[in-house]
């Protein structure tokens, strides 16, 4: 599914400078996003996990389980990004199956790295 | 329908007794199992890094092709596993909100587990 195509009309945009916190690890996760442009950096305790690119998602993890956010999310250069409102992100999961496919891939997908990452 | 009560008539279901080794970290991930009885450890090179019980998901490399398990599970008590292949797990997300929400949930925990499982690594190497 690509998300740049799902979100390119939407006008919920906002948009952050390089270096920009998006959000912290611990805070309670209101919106989820997708980088429409630029690049983010998830990090953990101030370890680098992760970058997402455009049509990426992030902040999902604490939506999904209702807990506070599971990582720090910052620009790693400008970026705009589309807010997802938490009611839609929960309408879109259980109504549209491709969508909830492609969570559960992109969620798959950085288990996979994480892991790699654990065993180097 | 809850989530267990999909796979009430499952048709591919094993059982192993306590201390059987299901799969073994490194090795070709083929199929994921939902946990219907029983309990299930996961260690990453010997180290414990989650326990599966009751309605708990292992070897969800499996969705990916070519991936390998991530971890060795193994069984704590006697488990009863429903065997699960990617079709099939694609065409339960695409019908039943219940199963994804559920397996999104346990990919979520699996994932936080193993963010802090990497960085308290780091923070030991560093």
């Amino acid at each position: 599914m690509d998300l740049l195509e799902v979100f390119e009309d939407t006008t919920d945009l906002v948009a952050f400078p390089a270096g920009a916190v998006i959000f912290t690890e611990g805070e309670e996760g209101n919106h989820v996003y997708v980088v429409m442009q630029g690049e983010l950096s998830i990090s953990l305790k101030g370890k680098p996990l992760a970058t997402v690119r455009p049509g990426e998602l992030v902040g999902e993890m604490a939506l999904i389980n209702s807990e506070t956010r599971s990582a720090s999310v910052t620009a790693k250069t400008d970026c705009q990004l589309a807010l997802i409102d938490p009611a839609v992100f929960q309408s879109m999961l259980r109504h549209v199956p491709e969508f909830a496919l492609h969570v559960v891939n992109v969620l798959v997908e950085r288990l996979r790295i994480a892991s790699e990452r654990a065993r180097d | 329908m809850t989530f267990l009560e999909l796979f009430r008539d499952w048709e591919d279901v094993v059982e192993h007794g306590a201390g059987t080794v299901i799969f073994q970290e490194g090795a070709p991930a083929d199929v994921m199992c939902v946990v219907l009885d029983g309990e299930v450890q996961l260690t990453r090179q010997d180290e414990p890094l989650d326990r599966e019980g009751r309605g708990g998901i292992i070897g969800e490399m499996a969705m990916i092709e070519s991936a390998t398990f991530n971890d060795t599970a193994k069984a704590v008590s006697k488990v009863r596993l429903a065997r699960i292949d990617r079709d099939q797990f694609r065409r339960l997300i695409a019908e039943n909100t219940e199963f994804s929400l559920h397996v999104m949930a346990v990919l979520a925990n699996r994932l936080r587990a193993v963010d802090n499982y990497v960085t308290t690594q780091f923070g030991r190497t560093t």
